[in-house]
């Protein structure tokens, strides 16, 4: 098991390392540049020379190999760099605790997902073809095929405009006043949950409509055991494996959809910032926000990886 | 036998699933309470009772009873202007914390070159002006840091007596220094005018070393404005105007803190590469230094700003509100505006522009049930479409001028505006009566005869421009207010019309600006062609316009467009005094202005605009351009 462990962890390095490679190129080859961004605000003219002034003094007039060695030679001594659109603030100063309110919204959105999802697909694979089983089918039909956005929308529309089911205004930390926090936080990780719900309900599905057929069942119910615990410890134990992987791959989605639904639901995270940032052409703060998050996936999906090994013995030991 | 799990021991698990979902539910529905209302301390400050500012309990117009009123700008008025310190408003109470929507996030904190007005509401409650507004009677002009004003005989110089009791929030007194440093940033002919600098077109220019050679010392500053004593300022003008006064007034000319813009070299010039360091809110945090009712306490970019109460403020018994937070809803965020305001959890929204049409507007009035009050502001925004004259599409001003001949404004202002439009003139009802400019080519009703001419005509000239099936075209917008609708139809009309077609590409409010500003670099055409803009009405007078739209380096003439027929008659008309005379001049700019011989805007109307105010907010008045009133202390709560 440990060197199964050590061995995944060692996977992290090369893995970051590739995607600051390509958040940094891809960066770089986006159409826009910064200093254009930045003299074209407000209302005055601007000469080419004063261009390519703020060029050199953003350094994006060198070679973007030297930007580039520059920039991770910052990373790895902690150094997120300077915002070119926040006028120098440091990036670490912009993307500091927003970070970690919009992993807390991803983590609470996947929470969700899960405590929904399994037991309507648990329920619809032991009862197939039942009223819940419709209803749980429908659901994650409708779940799987409207996106994030759409559903913040029907949020709002039905739960807010509706029943007047509204998280109070502004933020407080979850560590500060935790009961507010959720109330805050709770409809927007609905939301953005929804079709990670919908997809692991169809998952927990098929995957427990295949183990209730395995002999290993009926030897259990065979041996007098009780439905729950053939169900809970030999039914839901082994069909708990896909569902890890797939509420790891979706760990990362959920990243996506935070940025509009943290705009929609006014949550004070990177959404905003980074929306704001992209079209800034602010390379630096893009970069943080996209090594942070790529840096929390990996993390997530080690942690799945991990569990596995504790889950299923022949992964530990292969 | 076929496994139940249905009324088995398993079921035994499902309620501590349906607790927890039942928690989740509890913790929605907790949500949903009202929060209680913040106590007001029963410190009723009134020992005077003066013209109190009553919560205004307006019944909605017809929304064209707002209609554009032509003024003329009034002579100066050469006797001393002595303004009395306001008294706290009879009956009101303190304390208790404001609610309040932003429709986008704030560009600027510094007002330097400033012309947007989410950057205007939330510097303004931080500073003061020399003078402003009066929040009671919103077109008169009253003292904010000036006790009192004259005019010399000839109309030509403004001389501010500034309050004895003054200081910025770091205990340093505020002086007629403050006042040059900070004004003479605004005149400085190397910083762009903005909304800010706006008077200057009315007093002397100010003139420096080497403009182009990036020496922007002033050479003349005391011809421009200068102070006599620690307590008196004065500012000289070219001509006499009452204007200069109209425009010192608004919210943007504020002062600011002298010895930190004295002391920060980025501050004098504007220098987008090394801005001043009160440009940043968080900086403005740090420093510490403002004057205004309020100080800024945080600043989240893109999502919320809170402001505590000033406990020094040098008007005795302002402001009434111990705090003011203000969130952030963008377009995305519209519904959720919706929703706050339907549950009670905003107080007002802070402006007259927020993302909502006019119908929804009136529907929160509806839902719920007169709490919230629209209060319609008479000028509001001067919608239009905004060409770029450096791009090759619109070159010729054939194209431009088929544009303005096949737009449908009637079909606009019902399918956007929800008919609320106030004027379809170029010159807002300033010059031209709306009933004479809404039987123009190009303005009257398509369903007319005459509107299919139009849009023959239309067809006429683009197939002589050499475009007669049209052209591809990249519409930008900034995914604020109804922006985005306002292309989408207009882009159907052309297409339909003209065989223009085209994608839309939206942007955050900010970087729409920054796109906008290419276009301004010297030999550049910039990274957009076209687009739907407004200009709210600063003040509600033709030089406005003119500054705003059609002048060199104006707000929203982002191709830097000019002519010289217009600016002409601009000089002119600015320096005429009888009104009837300058509406002569205006109405002959207008008229040249919409044959589109040369032009950069297709005016679409003068759009309507509202402040949306619980009833609970009392001491608000709307005022009448949507450019001003944002310091909130005279704002109180009686709940």
């Amino acid at each position: 098991m440990r060197q199964y462990a050590l061995k995944r962890i060692a996977l992290i390095i090369p893995t970051v390392l590739l995607v600051t490679i390509i958040v940094f190129t891809v960066m770089r080859l986006l159409p826009g540049d910064p200093a254009l961004v930045i003299l074209s605000e407000g209302d005055a003219s601007f000469t080419q020379e004063e261009l390519e002034d703020l060029r050199r003094q953003l350094g994006t007039d060198r070679p973007i190999v030297v930007q580039y060695v520059d920039w991770i030679g910052g990373l790895v001594q902690g150094d997120l760099g300077t915002s070119i659109w926040r006028s120098g603030q440091p990036v670490s100063k912009l993307v500091g605790d927003r970070i970690f309110r919009t992993l807390e919204l991803a983590v609470l959105a996947i929470l969700i997902a899960v405590l929904f999802a399994v037991p309507l697909g648990v329920i619809s694979a032991i009862k197939p073809d039942s009223v819940i089983d419709y209803f749980s089918r429908v659901i994650a039909l409708v779940g799987i095929s409207i996106p994030t956005f759409f559903a913040g929308l029907l949020v709002v529309l039905v739960l807010s405009r509706g029943f007047g089911w509204l998280p109070p205004l502004g933020y407080e930390d979850l560590w500060d006043n935790p009961w507010k926090n959720l109330q805050q936080m709770f409809l927007p990780a609905l939301a953005l949950g929804f079709y990670d719900m919908a997809f692991i309900a169809r998952v927990t599905r098929s995957s427990m409509m295949e183990i209730i057929r395995e002999d290993y069942m009926r030897t259990a119910r065979a041996k007098g055991l009780g439905e729950r615990i053939v169900l809970v410890r030999h039914g839901l134990k082994n069909a708990v494996l896909p569902i890890l992987t797939i509420s790891g791959w979706q760990f990362g989605r959920l990243f996506g959809g935070t940025v509009i639904i943290e705009s929609i639901f006014k949550v004070p995270g990177i959404g905003t910032l980074l929306i704001e940032t992209v079209f800034q052409r602010d390379f630096p703060t893009i970069q943080a926000i996209i090594i942070v998050i790529a840096v929390s996936i990996v993390i997530i999906n080690l942690l799945v990886d991990l569990l596995y090994g504790l889950l299923d013995p022949r992964i530990r030991y292969a | 036998m076929k496994p139940s799990i249905l009324g088995r021991p398993f079921l035994r698990t499902l309620p501590l699933i349906a607790g927890a979902a039942a928690l989740m539910v509890g913790i929605a529905c907790g949500g949903a309470e009202t929060p209680a209302a913040p106590a007001a301390p029963a410190q009723p400050a009134a020992t005077q009772a003066p013209a109190v500012a009553q919560p205004t309990n307006t019944p909605i117009p017809e929304a064209m009873a707002a209609t554009a009123r032509p003024t003329n700008t009034p002579a100066p008025t050469a006797t001393p202007r002595v303004v009395a310190t306001p008294t706290p408003s009879a009956g009101a109470t303190y304390g208790g914390t404001l609610r309040m929507s932003a429709y986008a996030d704030t560009k600027d904190w510094d007002p330097l070159g400033s012309s947007s007005l989410s950057s205007v509401i939330s510097y303004s409650q931080l500073y003061n002006q020399i003078v402003q507004y009066d929040t009671v009677d919103t077109n008169a002009i009253t003292g904010d840091l000036a006790a009192s004003w004259d005019v010399s005989p000839d109309g030509l110089t403004y001389t501010f007596h500034l309050r004895d009791d003054m200081q910025w929030t770091d205990g340093t007194e505020i002086t007629s220094a403050d006042i040059i440093s900070t004004h003479s940033r605004y005149a400085n002919p190397c910083n762009s005018t903005g909304r800010s600098g706006l008077w200057r077109n009315y007093t002397v220019k100010m003139e420096v070393a080497d403009k182009d050679g990036g020496n922007c010392a002033p050479t003349n500053q005391d011809a421009v404005l200068r102070a006599i004593d620690d307590k008196t300022v004065e500012f000289n003008l070219q001509f006499a105007s009452g204007a200069f006064i109209k425009f010192l007034a608004i919210d943007y000319a504020k002062v600011l803190p002298g010895h930190l813009l004295d002391a920060d070299p980025n501050c004098a010039v504007r220098d987008a590469a090394n801005p001043c360091a009160l440009n940043l809110g968080e900086n403005i945090i740090e420093m510490g230094t403002t004057s205004g009712p309020y100080v800024l306490e945080e600043y989240q970019v893109g999502d919320f700003y809170y402001v505590n109460k000033n406990p020094d403020y040098f008007k005795d018994g302002r402001p009434y509100v111990d705090r003011i937070e203000h969130t952030i809803f963008t377009g995305q965020a519209k519904d959720t505006l919706i929703a706050n305001f339907e549950a009670g959890r905003l107080d007002m929204a802070n402006g007259g522009f927020t993302n909502l049409s006019p119908t929804q507007y009136f529907d929160l009035e509806k839902s719920t049930n007169g709490e919230y009050v629209a209060h319609p502001i008479a000028a509001g925004t001067n919608w239009g479409l905004m060409l770029n004259v450096k791009k090759p599409q619109f070159e010729s001003h054939l194209v431009r001028q088929a544009i303005n001949l096949a737009v449908d404004r009637q079909e606009i202002d019902e399918r956007v505006f929800d008919n609320s439009g106030g004027s379809y003139c170029p010159l807002m009802g300033l010059a031209h009566a709306n009933e004479v400019c809404t039987e123009w080519p190009g303005i009257r009703s398509k369903d007319s005869a005459g509107g299919q001419e139009d849009l023959a005509e239309a067809k006429r000239l683009m197939a002589e421009a050499g475009v007669a099936d049209g052209f591809e075209v990249q519409y930008t917008v900034r995914q604020v207010g109804n922006y985005p609708d306002q292309c989408q139809v207009v882009k159907q009309q052309l297409q339909d019309a003209l065989g223009i077609s085209g994608d839309i590409e939206t942007l955050p409010s900010a970087a729409g600006y920054a796109k906008y500003g290419t276009a301004r670099a010297e030999g550049s055409s910039g990274d957009w062609e076209i687009s739907c803009q407004g200009e709210g009405m600063v003040v509600f007078d033709a030089d406005a316009v003119y500054g705003g739209v059609y002048l060199k380096g104006g707000t929203r003439n982002y191709t830097d467009w000019s002519n010289d027929s217009v600016v002409d008659w601009f000089e002119r008309q600015k320096v005429e005094l009888d009104a009837d005379a300058r509406r002569e001049i205006n109405k002959e700019a207008e008229l040249w202005l919409h044959s589109f011989e040369d032009n950069h805007w297709v005016t679409l109307q003068l759009g309507q605009l509202f402040w949306l105010v619980h009833q609970d907010v009392k001491g608000f008045t709307a005022p009448s351009t949507v450019q001003y009133q944002f310091k909130h202390e005279d704002l109180w709560l009686d709940r």
